[in-house]
């Protein structure tokens, strides 16, 4: 079950503070991967994953301008998060988890943790959550421009 | 990504977890919008104001669009403390050319 070439790749928390509008302030953590320090080999089509260009960008809102149209604008949580893996990737304990769930000293060592969700950070999450959000579009009955296309 | 019927269309750009979207079909907005929410966690913002750092501010009247970035020029200032000891001074643009 466990895929004994695959290297581990090893975690890290970001802390950040945020100041909201109402003066509070709010303490948000994330787990992310070091994927910098990730000696997997992946392919090129396991990495890369495309984004809108400038033109397209422009094309869009003069479209708009020009039939006098609104333009929406949507913004996805924790985007990378809805990536679904599709090879193994394993991490290292992440610091204060065995603490956390009252585990002894060793389990840092003893143990590595299997990933369910593409995290922030990996090599492969910008293509897992395009190549999610490209099968939520086509199931929208959307193509993608021809002119421009998205290697997949 | 693009979708088309007939004379209605529906444009979405993706830029990683920034959506906008144009579309002269306003049942097609609905699905799109209740479609995407199903399928992921989303932020509907409205109309468009602030889109990877370009502001777009419109006057609908005259059919004008103007691309700014305002906000990211004062943020420059602010970082290097010039936002209060300096004076604003009009630049050398024909403003007619502008619009």
């Amino acid at each position: 079950m466990i895929d004994k070439n695959a290297s581990i790749v090893s975690p890290r928390w970001l802390f950040k503070v945020k100041n909201e509008a109402n003066n509070k302030i709010r303490r948000k953590s994330r787990l992310v991967a070091r994927g910098f320090a990730d000696s997997n080999f992946y392919d090129i089509d396991e990495t890369y994953a495309p984004v809108a260009g400038l033109v397209d960008i422009r094309f869009l809102i003069a479209t708009a301008n020009k039939f006098d149209l609104n333009i929406y604008h949507l913004d996805v949580k924790t985007a990378f998060l809805n990536g679904k893996l599709e090879k193994k990737v394993y991490i290292k304990v992440p610091e204060g988890l065995g603490e956390w769930l009252g585990k002894d000293k060793n389990f840092d060592q003893d143990y590595i943790l299997e990933l369910l969700k593409s995290i922030y950070g990996l090599k492969v999450s910008p293509k897992r959550w395009f190549v999610r959000f490209d099968k939520a579009m086509k199931k929208l009955r959307f193509s993608s421009y021809p002119f421009q296309p998205c290697y997949i | 990504m693009l979708y088309l019927t007939g004379s209605k269309f529906a444009i979405v750009l993706v830029y990683v977890d920034d959506i906008i979207l144009t579309t002269n079909d306003d049942e097609k907005l609905q699905e799109i919008k209740i479609k995407l929410s199903q399928e992921f966690e989303t932020t509907d913002l409205g109309e468009v104001q602030k889109f990877l750092g370009m502001e777009i501010y419109r006057d609908r009247s005259r059919k004008l669009m103007v691309l700014h970035q305002k906000s990211l020029i004062e943020s420059i200032l602010k970082k290097f403390y010039i936002d209060e000891n300096c004076r604003t001074v009009s630049t050398p643009i024909l403003s007619t050319d502008a619009e």
